[in-house]
C-alpha cells in the first residue's frame, strides 16, 4: 500500500546546522496496517510524515502509495490518497465556519466542488449519523462555528473530516498531545473505532508509550532518521509499555558510548 | 499521631503515639520498611504513647515480626500503654509480643561489628580453591570466528566461574547466543547476546546441574576460606577495590577467588551485544562507532539499591588468569575480573549467611535483572568510576592452581 525507497532528507545542508532528517530511510506498509511511530525528538517521524504527505520533498528516493509512483506529485494532488490529522487541534478545521461547513468540506475533498456544494439532506443526514458516533451531543449543533467548540471537540471532528472519504493512507501526528488526559482517551478510542472499522492503513506517530504498546499490529522506532527497531506479529502481540521504555533506554546508553567510551572500554574491557 | 525514630546501642527505636489506624499504619510500614532496607535488624517500637491500634496496625506489627525474624533480627514492643497491652492481649497476638516485651531490657547480644569491613566471620583456613580457564578471553584477535572454539561447563555446587557463555551443550546451538555468565554455588546467569536481551538462568536442583557452553571462562573450584561482612557507614560506601584488597589480605595470597552478595550503591559495568562468533574477519569492535554494535556499558553508575550477586577472581599478577584481569582502580597495584548477577532488593539476613541457600534464594525468589562485567571506568571527568556497595557479605579463598586449557 504504501512503499518509501531509500529516501534521503537533509535539512540546511552543508551548514553548521545540518540536519539529516532521514537517512537511506526505507519502510513497505501494508493494506490495512496500523503502524505506530515512536522515536526520540528529531529522529525524523514528523519529516517522515511531511514527505509521505508531500509537504517536503525527499533529496532523493521514491514513495509509492497503491503501486503509484507518487514522489513527484504536488501536496494537493496527493490530498484525495492521504488523511491527516495534526497534534494541534486547531489546524485542522476552519474555525469560522460551522460544523456543517467544515464536513462537508472533508466529503468533498479532493472533488471539483463548484457551485453545487451547498449542503443536502443526504450529506447532513450522514453528517448527523456520524457526528452522533462521537456521543458528544455536537450532532444538534451543525450550525455552530467549530471555533466555539473544545480542543477535544475539534479534534474529533477533524479526525471524522480526515477519514470521511476512507483515505488510502490515514497519518497522525501526535494527535493526542495537545488535549487534556480525558480527551486523549475519548480522541484514542475514537481513533482505534474508525481505523478498525474502515480498515484504514495507519501511520501514528506518538509519545505515549501506553498508546505505541497498545495501539495497531506493528511498531516502527526511530532515532536519527534510521528505522531502529521494527516490531510486528507476535513479538509485537506480546510488547509491553515496560519494553517500549528498555528500547529507548538501551537507545540512550547507545548514544553514551562515544569515542572516549570507545577507548576505556577497549582499555578496561578485558 | 508522631512517628520518630533514633539509634540506641545496637537497636533501632522507633516511637510512635497517638492512634495506629490505617492510615497512620501505612507511614508506619514505611518508616520499618526503610530502617530494615537501612540494615536495621533490632527494632524497638515504644508505643507508651499508643491510645489505639486498629486491624491495620497489628498487621504491621505482625508483618514486622515475621520479617525480622526470618532475617536473624528481633522485634520489640516497648512500654507498652495499657491500651496495647490490652489489645494484644484480646486479639490473641500477647502471647507473640510477650517473649519480646519481657526481654526488652536484656537484649545486648551484639554481634555487629564497628567499622566498615569486619573481621571475618567464620574461618577455615585451610581451604582453597583450584583454577581452571578455557578460551581466549580477547576474542576480537581471533583470526575470523571460525577459529573461536568453546569448552562445556558444568555450574555445580563447589564451582563460581564467570566467561563468555550460554545455556547449551553444543557450540553450534550456542554460537549466536555467547554473553557474559557468572556461576555460583549451583546457579548460573548469562545475558544472551540474541533477540532475547533478558538475563537467562538456571538452578541445580536434585540430579540436575546447569550445562553451559563457553567461549571463555575462569572456573574456580573448591571452598572458601573466609568471610567477612562490609557495611555502609554513614555516607560512605565500600568500593569493590576495598573489597579486592580486603580479599588479598585476608587470605594472605598473590592470586584469590572472590563470591559476594552485597547492596549495590553504583555498578559500573560493560556487557556484549552481540555474539563474539558474529565477528568478521579483521573486523576492529573497539573502533568508534562499531563499538555499539558488540559493547553496552553503564554511562553513570547504576541499579543502586538493588542487590548484586558478584563473582570473580582478583590478583597482583595481570597476567595469572588467562590475560583478562583489569586494574580495580588507579594504583594498579590489583587486578580483577569480576562478573556481576543484578536482582532485586531483598534485605540480607546479617551476620552469618549460609552462602549456597542465599545464592539460590536469590535466583528462585527474586527477578534477575542483568548479567554484567565490572569495569572502573577511569575517564577522567566523565568516566562513571568503580562499583560501589552499601553493604554485603564476601567470601574468599586463596587460588593455590591454575591450569589452562583449550589454547
Amino acid at each position: 500500500m504504501l512503499e518509501l525507497i531509500n529516501i534521503y532528507k537533509t535539512f540546511n545542508a552543508c551548514s553548521l546546522s545540518e540536519v539529516k532528517s532521514l537517512v537511506n530511510f526505507s519502510l513497505k506498509i501494508n493494506k490495512g496496517d496500523f503502524v505506530t511511530v515512536i522515536g526520540t525528538n528529531g529522529s525524523g517521524k514528523s519529516t517522515l510524515q511531511n514527505i509521505i504527505s508531500g509537504t517536503i520533498s525527499p533529496d532523493s528516493g521514491s514513495i509509492l502509495i497503491d503501486n503509484a509512483n507518487v514522489t513527484n506529485w504536488r501536496e494537493d494532488k496527493r490530498a484525495s490518497l492521504i488523511g491527516r490529522v495534526f497534534q494541534n487541534p486547531f489546524t485542522g478545521t476552519a474555525p469560522g465556519m460551522t460544523i456543517a461547513e467544515n464536513l462537508a468540506l472533508a466529503a468533498l475533498r479532493g472533488k471539483i466542488r463548484g457551485l453545487r456544494w451547498a449542503l443536502r439532506k443526504k450529506l447532513v443526514a450522514q453528517m448527523k449519523e456520524k457526528l452522533s458516533t462521537l456521543k458528544m451531543g455536537i450532532e444538534d449543533r451543525l450550525d455552530a462555528p467549530v471555533g466555539t467548540l473544545s480542543g477535544g471537540q475539534r479534534q474529533a471532528i477533524t479526525l471524522l473530516m480526515a477519514s470521511w472519504l476512507e483515505p488510502k493512507i490515514f497519518l497522525l501526528d501526535e494527535h493526542t498531545a495537545a488535549l487534556d488526559p480525558k480527551s486523549a482517551e475519548k480522541i484514542i478510542n475514537l481513533t482505534k473505532e474508525i481505523v478498525e472499522s474502515r480498515k484504514l492503513t495507519t501511520l501514528m506517530v506518538t509519545h505515549s508509550m501506553q498508546q505505541a504498546a497498545n495501539l495497531g499490529n506493528r511498531l516502527i522506532m526511530m532515532h536519527r532518521g534510521r528505522l531502529v527497531r521494527d516490531i510486528q506479529g507476535e513479538e509485537r502481540n506480546r510488547l509491553k509499555t515496560d519494553d517500549l521504555l528498555n528500547m529507548f533506554e538501551e537507545l540512550r546508553l547507545l548514544e553514551q558510548l562515544d569515542e572516549s567510551a570507545a577507548e576505556m572500554l577497549q582499555e578496561n574491557y578485558i | 499521631m508522631k512517628i520518630s525514630s533514633s539509634q540506641k546501642g545496637n537497636i533501632f527505636e522507633i516511637q510512635v503515639s497517638g492512634r495506629l489506624d490505617a492510615y497512620w499504619s501505612g507511614l508506619l510500614d514505611t518508616e520499618i520498611e526503610k530502617a530494615v532496607h537501612g540494615g536495621k535488624h533490632k527494632i524497638a517500637l515504644d508505643t507508651s504513647g499508643v491510645e489505639y491500634i486498629s486491624s491495620a496496625g497489628l498487621r504491621i506489627l505482625l508483618k514486622t515480626n515475621n520479617r525480622l525474624k526470618s532475617l536473624g533480627g528481633k522485634f520489640i514492643i516497648k512500654n507498652p500503654s495499657a491500651n496495647v497491652i490490652e489489645i494484644l492481649n484480646l486479639t490473641g497476638f500477647g502471647d507473640l509480643f510477650r517473649e519480646s516485651i519481657s526481654s526488652s531490657e536484656d537484649d545486648n547480644n551484639n554481634n555487629a561489628d564497628d567499622g566498615k569491613i569486619s573481621a571475618t566471620l567464620e574461618a577455615s583456613p585451610d581451604n582453597y580453591m583450584k583454577c581452571t580457564i578455557s578460551g581466549r578471553a580477547d576474542f576480537w584477535n581471533a583470526k575470523d570466528a571460525g577459529s573461536i572454539s568453546s569448552d562445556a561447563l558444568e555450574a555445580s555446587e563447589n564451582v563460581f566461574a564467570i566467561g563468555t557463555a550460554a545455556f547449551g551443550d553444543r557450540h553450534e546451538s550456542c554460537k549466536s547466543r555467547y554473553g557474559e555468565f557468572i556461576a555460583a554455588a549451583g546457579a548460573a546467569a548469562y545475558l544472551p547476546t540474541d533477540n532475547a536481551k533478558e538475563a537467562d538462568y538456571m538452578i541445580s536442583t536434585g540430579d540436575f546441574i546447569p550445562k553451559l557452553h563457553s567461549i571463555f571462562s575462569i572456573k574456580c573450584e573448591g571452598k572458601f576460606s573466609r568471610v567477612f561482612n562490609f557495611e555502609q557507614e554513614k555516607t560512605e560506601t565500600t568500593a569493590m577495590s576495598e573489597i579486592c584488597r580486603r580479599a588479598l589480605e585476608l587470605t594472605s595470597s598473590p592470586r584469590a577467588s572472590l563470591m559476594m552478595i552485597a547492596e549495590i550503591d553504583g555498578l559500573s559495568g560493560a556487557f556484549l551485544r552481540k555474539s563474539p562468533c558474529e565477528i568478521k574477519p579483521a573486523e576492529n569492535i573497539f573502533a568508534f562507532p562499531n563499538i555499539r554494535e558488540w559493547l553496552s556499558f553503564t554511562p553513570e553508575k547504576a541499579h543502586q539499591g538493588r542487590l548484586a550477586i558478584v563473582c570473580g577472581v582478583v590478583g597482583s599478577e595481570r597476567e595469572d588468569f588467562g590475560g583478562s584481569m583489569k586494574p580495580v582502580d588507579m594504583k594498579n597495584d590489583i587486578s580483577a575480573h569480576l562478573h556481576a548477577a543484578v536482582f532485586n532488593y531483598i534485605p540480607l539476613r546479617q551476620g552469618k549467611l549460609e552462602l549456597s541457600a542465599a545464592v539460590k534464594g536469590l535466583f528462585s525468589e527474586e527477578k534477575i535483572h542483568t548479567v554484567m562485567h565490572l569495569i572502573n571506568d577511569n575517564r577522567i571527568y566523565s568516566g562513571a568510576g568503580e562499583s560501589v556497595f552499601s553493604r554485603g557479605i564476601c567470601w574468599v579463598s586463596p587460588v593455590k592452581e591454575i591450569i589452562r586449557k583449550g589454547l
